[in-house]
């Protein structure tokens, strides 16, 4: 069993500090319309275990879909999280912590949506946006 | 000119309360790695497009923070788009290119705070690439200018 490891983090101005474990660490980005919109480029967060998120201070939370919301400071406007409704899972920026926290790139989601301008180094998976909605829904060829 | 390259780009945040109308002259995407971009977009770099004789509605939906003497950011009320980071009492010289609805043409010509770049973002060989160092430097000249 691999070891966890404790990090924490803040926003720009330091209203919102965030602690959570990491058992696996995982970086992800998202090139979707709404990611691109909302960060100008891509959304990247950081996979941490669920049941150890602590977030303090006054995160203004938007509902961006039917299925997703979006967290951000109300003083700097720093992106916190993205987070699912039916389950409640959140998934954290990575930018909040100091050099991403040190975790490897692992995914990429609608990567047939990303431009040119923001194409990834590594040999991370790459799933189209067919195959990510796939993942988060259970629905269509890919199960 | 012709009409065409006169025509204002439009755009706006997520939740569509603030909108935009700009002109884009160059189609010149600037990339910026420094630390406090990553801290406001959740860790990609900002990717702003330079702009001319911006035009905004929902001005009143747009919160800004100080997160330097010099600096400003701005972003949406509502849904907390990241808007635009300019200099304090300065017209907006860059828009996040995520807000256009025509991102067509738009190009990376330059990279900013580049010692800062994460390593699964490649640099863009083509472009244009100012370490912190000389960032701080440009910014020192452009104070000096104003004073």
């Amino acid at each position: 069993m691999m070891a966890s490891k404790q990090i924490s983090g803040s926003c720009l101005c330091g209203a919102i500090k965030v602690q959570a474990k990491v058992s696996k660490p995982a970086l992800r980005a998202c090139h979707c319309e709404m990611c691109r919109k909302l960060t100008s480029s891509m959304f990247m967060s950081i996979n941490t275990d669920q049941d150890s998120i602590q977030i303090t201070g006054n995160v203004a939370v938007y509902s961006s879909s039917e299925w997703a919301e979006r967290g951000f400071c109300r003083t700097c406007g720093s992106v916190i999280f993205y987070s699912t409704k039916e389950d409640g899972a959140r998934n954290l920026s990575a930018g909040l912590f100091e050099n991403a926290a040190h975790a490897p790139m692992k995914m990429e989601f609608f990567s047939d949506n990303c431009p040119s301008a923001y194409a990834l180094a590594g040999d991370q998976e790459k799933l189209t946006a067919e195959q990510t909605i796939a993942l988060f829904t259970g629905e269509g060829d890919n199960g | 000119m012709s009409a065409t390259a006169n025509r204002k780009k439009s755009g706006m945040c997520l939740c569509g309360a603030v909108k935009f109308r700009a002109h884009v002259p160059d189609s010149a995407i600037q990339l910026c790695h420094c630390q406090q971009c990553q801290r406001w977009t959740g860790g990609g770099p900002l990717s702003v497009v330079r702009v001319k004789d911006v035009e905004i509605s929902g001005q009143d939906m747009i919160q800004s923070y100080h997160a330097s003497a010099h600096g400003e950011r701005a972003f949406c009320k509502v849904c907390g788009t990241n808007l635009y980071w300019k200099m304090q009492d300065h017209s907006i010289t860059f828009l996040p290119v995520g807000l256009f609805d025509d991102q067509n043409g738009m190009d990376v010509r330059e990279e900013i705070f580049v010692d800062r770049r994460p390593n699964w973002l490649p640099a863009h060989q083509d472009a244009n690439q100012q370490d912190e160092a000389a960032m701080q430097a440009q910014l020192r000249d452009f104070l000096e200018g104003q004073s």
